[in-house]
């Protein structure tokens, strides 16, 4: 990889200098707005947003994997790494964002859907050009300078953390408000893309990953605007624009770079422990989807596929149960084989009366897992078959 | 004291909006009927009726024992205030306890709650029938720690499930072994 | 706090208008004896404090400045109103161990629970300030060397353009406020026992905080019946 360049994030700035009003670019790192200032202001909501953030029980303070997120965000932010504060959250949605004041929010729900480096190199580059662009100050401006509606600030701090609210009133009416233009998203794609690019990652990897997360929010009709489409509307129109211009970046160089094993060396301690907050999130439909593709993304990994026979099984549509047995089945074949995956045959088997199954089912169950906090229950199922 | 839960104060104003003053006295020496049950409430409570009944002793930001009485197929176990039905995960007649322990976890999160952990789901008394029950920890979206214990039965192809859930500091040991004995008490037709 | 929550809240029950209107509780076991009480330590916990500016538009704006300003206010009038009594304060600006991050969240839990109940009161609580933190409120005590603690919420909004529409957008949105409406509360709890020994909320449509004589008598208000 390439040091940092001064030069990068010059050019970065320049590509996407496409406005008409360039006073939002982020002045030079050491920054504060003049106190009278709205920006000041604003600033001042969101630093209480970190306070709490920081003392959150929710924030993965594991050293290894905050020091690999912030090497990279360090990288693709250039002379701004040091105005970039990074907190790295457990939370089981696609979401990264960084506020007005330089505080950097990543949750584990975005590193799960990362498939490699590259994807989050992309993802992280779009968010720290929203930064880099003020882009949070000139959306408050135009909202204020619109008449009728309060509350600018909970719109801005809505995403950082404060977790999956299904409070359809509010995401209704501040989507509209606290949204990215289209402007600025493809400003902070271009961005993003300049950044990760210049470093050598795959432009194939950045219209992939927000392809696969459109994907798997568009499996699901009754989906709630997440958080963080609510922010940056529907990222069809700008695939096809970051598709085109992918293809013609691929063809600069010869060999490009995702850094995999990397990225799996640093999230493999806490896949276990983040795969189980997206299935306790009940949201099957969106489930199957994701993890049909890490699935076929990382054959080998038994969670994966046990966790695909899981959304299946709960899921429930025609047809499921079979395709949850195989998912079960074949994450059993894995060397990582989760013992969870028999209690899921067993209840599958359960439910279609298959009792002398159900019962071998969770007999190696209690066996691969003696100490499952719910065996009281399972024994219980035992006795019952 | 850094913010308000946003939560908290929806609570506050749904409740409101259920009617200004609708809180009613749960007098320990009688027993309360909630649907097909009946429980012994050992305490006094307070009682809010929203489209379930929530008994609380301090005010039910803080702690919370809900009465979800006759759940049929295809309902959720309540649509929190806010949120849309159709968003809401449902019961079905032919789940089974962990499927139900799944259901009450889905309905925590998109209540707001983070970090939902379920533990120690096990076979329980509930009334002369033999149901189910397990624990919770988890957050609240102001990052304050929360724990829970509910216990639930299926008969008829309905559900009958009561949670409690309060703060782990002081309020949730203060009261559990009271909300225990109410589990206890609880008969069925 | 979303700002429009709490003005919300106080429009709901109707205290909007012309005054200044404070409910100021003290639990059954106090009155505390504070000529006994010589040498006790109160922690002031750092006030959570918000001045904003309501624009014509109905938006109530955040001000960096005026809030630096009223919380300066309101930390040395509430200093020097309880220096003039003779009492040790001690400032708790930052709270970052995990346990004492807890007990301030969950004081926060409890304002709103005494809130709620003065908009609908709980039968079981009747009329008294009963409310606790727990005995883990010792490692507060332990680890600041203070016997009470005293938390301080304020939001103030002033209108420098015109006269706001007052809007109710439903349980979420806020409420444009007309003129400047103080709303805020302070409590102090025992460090022995973790009781919430006296609670005020205060809800006016007079007073500003960000001259010195007028956020001194903010904080008289705030602070009425402070039982030390």
């Amino acid at each position: 990889m390439r040091r940092i360049l001064a030069g990068t994030l010059v050019s970065l700035l320049a590509a996407t200098g496409a406005r008409a009003d360039d006073s939002y670019a982020m002045p030079p790192p050491g920054y504060t707005p003049d106190m009278k200032s709205d920006e000041a202001g604003m600033w001042m909501q969101v630093d209480k947003l970190e306070a709490d953030i920081k003392a959150s029980p929710a924030r993965i303070r594991d050293e290894k994997l905050n020091a690999y997120v912030q090497g990279l965000v360090c990288k693709l932010a250039g002379e701004y790494c040091r105005s970039i504060r990074l907190y790295v959250m457990e939370v089981p949605a696609f979401n990264a964002e960084t506020l007005p004041n330089g505080a950097m929010v990543v949750w584990s729900g975005l590193l799960l859907r990362s498939e490699n480096e590259a994807q989050l190199a992309f993802v992280l580059g779009h968010e720290i050009t929203h930064y880099l662009h003020r882009h949070s100050l000139e959306r408050m401006r135009r909202v204020v300078n619109t008449s009728g509606f309060v509350a600018v600030f909970s719109i801005i701090t809505a995403g950082a953390g404060v977790g999956l609210i299904g409070l359809a009133a509010n995401a209704a009416a501040v989507g509209a408000l606290y949204a990215h233009t289209r402007d600025q998203e493809r400003d902070a794609d271009a961005g993003g893309f300049a950044a990760a690019t210049a470093y050598g990652y795959d432009p194939g990897q950045a219209p992939a990953i927000w392809r696969y997360v459109a994907a798997e929010t568009n499996a699901n009709p009754h989906h709630e605007h997440a958080v963080f489409f609510a922010t940056h509307p529907e990222p069809e129109e700008r695939l096809a624009a970051m598709q085109k211009e992918a293809a013609a970046e691929t063809a600069k160089r010869g060999e490009w770079a995702t850094n995999v094993d990397a990225f799996h060396d640093a999230v493999e301690p806490f896949l276990g422990r983040w795969v189980a907050d997206e299935l306790a999130r009940g949201e099957p439909l969106e489930g199957v989807v994701l993890f049909e593709r890490l699935s076929a993304n990382q054959p080998a990994r038994g969670l994966f596929r046990y966790a695909l026979g899981e959304s299946l099984r709960k899921r429930n549509a025609k047809g499921d149960a079979p395709l949850a047995a195989a998912a079960y089945h074949a994450a059993l074949d894995c060397a990582d084989a989760p013992p969870q995956a028999w209690r899921g045959l067993g209840l599958l088997a359960m439910k279609d009366g298959d009792k002398a199954e159900a019962k071998e089912d969770f007999t190696q169950y209690r066996a691969k897992a003696p100490d499952a906090d719910d065996k009281a229950m399972i024994d219980f199922y035992l006795t019952q078959l | 004291m850094k913010t308000f839960s946003r939560i908290s104060i929806v609570v506050a104003l749904g409740l409101l909006a259920a009617g200004c003053g609708g809180v009613t006295l749960i007098d320990p020496a009688k027993p309360q009927v909630l649907g097909d049950m009946t429980v012994m409430p050992q305490i006094r409570w307070n009682q809010f009726s929203t489209d379930h009944k929530v008994w609380t002793v301090n005010g039910p930001n803080l702690d919370s024992l809900h009465f979800f009485a006759g759940v049929k197929s295809g309902q959720p176990l309540f649509t929190p205030f806010g949120a849309r039905k159709d968003q809401m995960a449902v019961f079905d007649a032919k789940m089974l306890p962990n499927d139900v322990q799944d259901l009450v976890v889905g309905t925590l999160e998109k209540q707001g709650y983070q970090n939902v952990r379920p533990g120690n789901l096990a076979p329980c008394p509930f009334g002369s029938a033999t149901g189910f029950c397990f624990d919770l920890a988890f957050t609240s979206p102001d990052g304050l720690e929360m724990k829970g214990l509910v216990t639930a039965s299926k008969r008829d192809a309905s559900l009958d499930l009561v949670e409690f859930v309060a703060p782990s500091e002081y309020y949730y040991g203060e009261l559990s072994p009271t909300v225990s004995k109410v589990f206890a008490s609880i008969q069925t037709k | 706090m979303r700002l429009q929550g709490i003005f919300a809240l106080a429009a709901l029950c109707g205290l909007l208008f012309g005054c200044a209107s404070t409910m100021n509780k003290v639990a059954a076991e106090a009155p505390i004896n504070w000529s006994a009480e010589k040498g006790k330590k109160v922690l002031l916990i750092d006030p959570d404090v918000e001045l904003s500016e309501l624009t014509a538009g109905g938006v109530t704006e955040p001000r960096a400045d005026w809030t630096a300003t009223g919380k300066g206010f309101i930390k040395s009038d509430i200093g020097s109103t309880l220096t003039g009594k003779g009492i040790d304060t001690v400032p708790v600006d930052a709270v970052t161990d995990p346990h004492e991050v807890q007990l301030v969240k969950l004081h926060g839990a409890v304002g709103i629970a005494i809130l709620q109940n003065a908009m609908i009161n709980l039968p079981t609580k009747g009329k008294t300030l009963d409310w606790t933190l727990g005995p883990g409120v010792t490692a507060l005590r332990d680890h600041y060397n203070g016997d009470y603690a005293l938390f301080v919420y304020v939001r103030d909004s002033y209108s420098t353009a015109g006269r706001a529409a007052i809007i109710l957008l439903g349980a979420i949105a806020g409420i444009g406020i007309q003129g400047g409406t103080q709303v805020g509360f302070a409590s102090l709890v025992d460090l022995r026992t973790g009781k919430i020994v006296w609670f005020n909320r205060l809800i006016s449509s007079t007073g500003s905080l960000k001259e010195d004589k007028p956020a001194a008598a903010t904080v008289q208000n705030l602070l009425a019946g402070l039982p030390l």
